[in-house]
C-alpha cells in the first residue's frame, strides 16, 4: 500500500487504536452511569450542553472510570507480548532470543513471565492510589 | 502498489481449512474453559486451603501474564520437563485454562449470589452439601453467568489467533501462508479479518439464542 511503519511504532499504533476502542466502551458506560439529574440541573442553572457535560458530568464521570480503566491498562500491559510477533524486542522477545542460545525455555519464560506480573502489579497498585484519590469522601 | 483481491479466491480452500481449525481450537478451549471455569470456581469457594492456595497461585501466574507467553511456556516450555504436546493440543490447553480462570472469577461471584435460602432448603429437603452444590447452586450460579461468559468466549474466538505463533495451521497461518507465496500481505489479513468476522457473527448469533432459551426457561 506505501506506508511502511517500523515495528515499533505498527505496534503502538496497533495496540492503541484496539485498546482505544475498549477504551472508548468504558468511558462510554461511565459517561452514561452519571445520574441524568446532573444535567438537567446544570442546564436549568443555565450552563450549555456542553458547559453542563465539560464542568458538571465529565468530572464525576471521569473518578468513576479509572478503575475500569485499569482493568484495560492491565490487559493492555499483556497485549504488548503480541508484538514480539512483528519482530520488536520487548519482554516476550527478548525472552524467546535468550532461549534460542541458551535453550531452557521453561525458565526464561516463567521469568518473563514474574516480570509481567510485576509491572502488573505494580501499575495495579497506582491505579488504585489514583482511585482512593479521586473517590469523593 | 494498489489493492489486488484476485490472488484470494485461489487461496479460498486455504483459508477456509484454516477457519476450520480456528472454530475447531474455539470449541475445544470454549468448552475446557467452561467446566475448568466451574471447578476451579468450586475449588476457591469451597476447597480446604492445601488446594485453594496453589490454585489461587496458578489463577494469579494466569491473569498476570500475557496469553502469549503461557502459550510458549507451555509448547516449547513443557518439552522440557517431558511433556510434549503437539501443537493444537497445546493451544487448546493454554487457551482453556486462561479463559478458564476468567470464567472461574464470573462463576465465583455468582455462585455468592446464588440466594442463600436455595441452599439452606436444599439442605432441610436432605440433600448433602456436595448435591445442593451441583444440583441446586450450580445450575442458577452458571445460568447467571451465561452472558458475560459469552464475552469470554467471543474473546477466545479472537485470542485463538495467538495459537499460530506455535505452528498452529488456523486461519492467521493460513493467511501468512497464503501471504509469504503472493505477497499480498493486506488483501489476505483483510480476507482473515473477514472470515474472523463471519465467524464471530454465528458465535454471537449461537449466543443469544441460548440466552433467549434461558431467559424462556425461568
Amino acid at each position: 500500500m506505501g506506508i511502511q511503519l517500523d515495528a515499533f511504532e505498527a505496534g503502538v499504533i496497533g495496540l492503541g487504536v484496539n485498546i482505544g476502542a475498549y477504551m472508548t466502551e468504558t468511558m462510554r458506560g461511565a459517561i452514561q452511569s452519571v445520574d441524568k439529574g446532573q444535567t438537567e440541573a446544570a442546564r436549568t442553572l443555565g450552563l450549555s450542553r456542553w458547559e453542563a457535560t465539560r464542568k458538571v458530568v465529565l468530572p464525576q464521570a471521569m473518578r468513576m472510570m479509572i478503575r475500569p480503566l485499569g482493568v484495560n491498562i492491565n490487559a493492555l500491559i499483556k497485549g504488548t507480548a503480541l508484538v514480539a510477533a512483528i519482530s520488536v524486542v520487548e519482554l516476550t522477545y527478548t525472552a524467546q532470543r535468550y532461549i534460542g542460545s541458551t535453550y531452557k525455555p521453561f525458565e526464561m519464560f516463567l521469568l518473563s513471565g514474574a516480570l509481567y506480573m510485576v509491572i502488573i502489579y505494580i501499575t495495579g497498585q497506582g491505579i488504585a492510589w489514583l482511585d482512593r484519590k479521586a473517590r469523593i469522601t | 502498489m494498489g489493492l489486488d483481491f484476485s490472488v484470494v479466491p485461489s487461496y479460498f480452500s486455504v483459508l477456509l481449512l484454516g477457519a476450520g481449525w480456528t472454530i475447531a481450537i474455539t470449541i475445544g478451549a470454549g468448552i475446557l474453559s467452561f467446566f475448568g471455569g466451574i471447578i476451579f470456581a468450586v475449588a476457591a469457594l469451597y476447597a480446604p486451603w492445601v488446594i485453594r492456595l496453589p490454585m489461587r497461585l496458578f489463577a494469579w501466574l494466569f491473569m498476570g501474564t500475557p496469553l502469549l507467553l503461557q502459550l510458549f511456556l507451555i509448547y516449547f516450555g513443557l518439552i522440557q520437563v517431558g511433556i510434549d504436546l503437539p501443537a493444537f493440543v497445546a493451544g487448546v490447553i493454554g487457551l482453556g485454562l486462561h479463559f478458564a480462570v476468567y470464567n472461574s472469577e464470573l462463576i465465583q461471584a455468582s455462585i455468592l449470589a446464588v440466594d442463600k435460602g436455595q441452599y439452606e432448603g436444599a439442605r432441610t429437603l436432605g440433600l448433602s452439601r456436595g448435591q445442593t452444590l451441583r444440583r441446586i447452586i450450580i445450575p442458577q450460579a452458571v445460568r447467571a453467568v451465561i452472558p458475560p461468559m459469552g464475552n469470554n468466549m467471543i474473546a477466545l474466538l479472537k485470542d485463538s489467533a495467538l495459537v499460530s505463533v506455535i505452528g498452529v495451521m488456523e486461519l492467521t497461518l493460513a493467511a501468512q501462508q497464503a501471504i509469504s507465496r503472493t505477497y499480498r500481505p493486506f488483501e489476505f489479513y483483510l480476507a482473515a479479518a473477514f472470515c474472523y468476522y463471519i465467524v464471530n457473527l454465528g458465535l454471537e448469533a449461537a449466543l443469544r439464542h441460548l440466552e433467549r432459551r434461558i431467559a424462556a426457561s425461568r
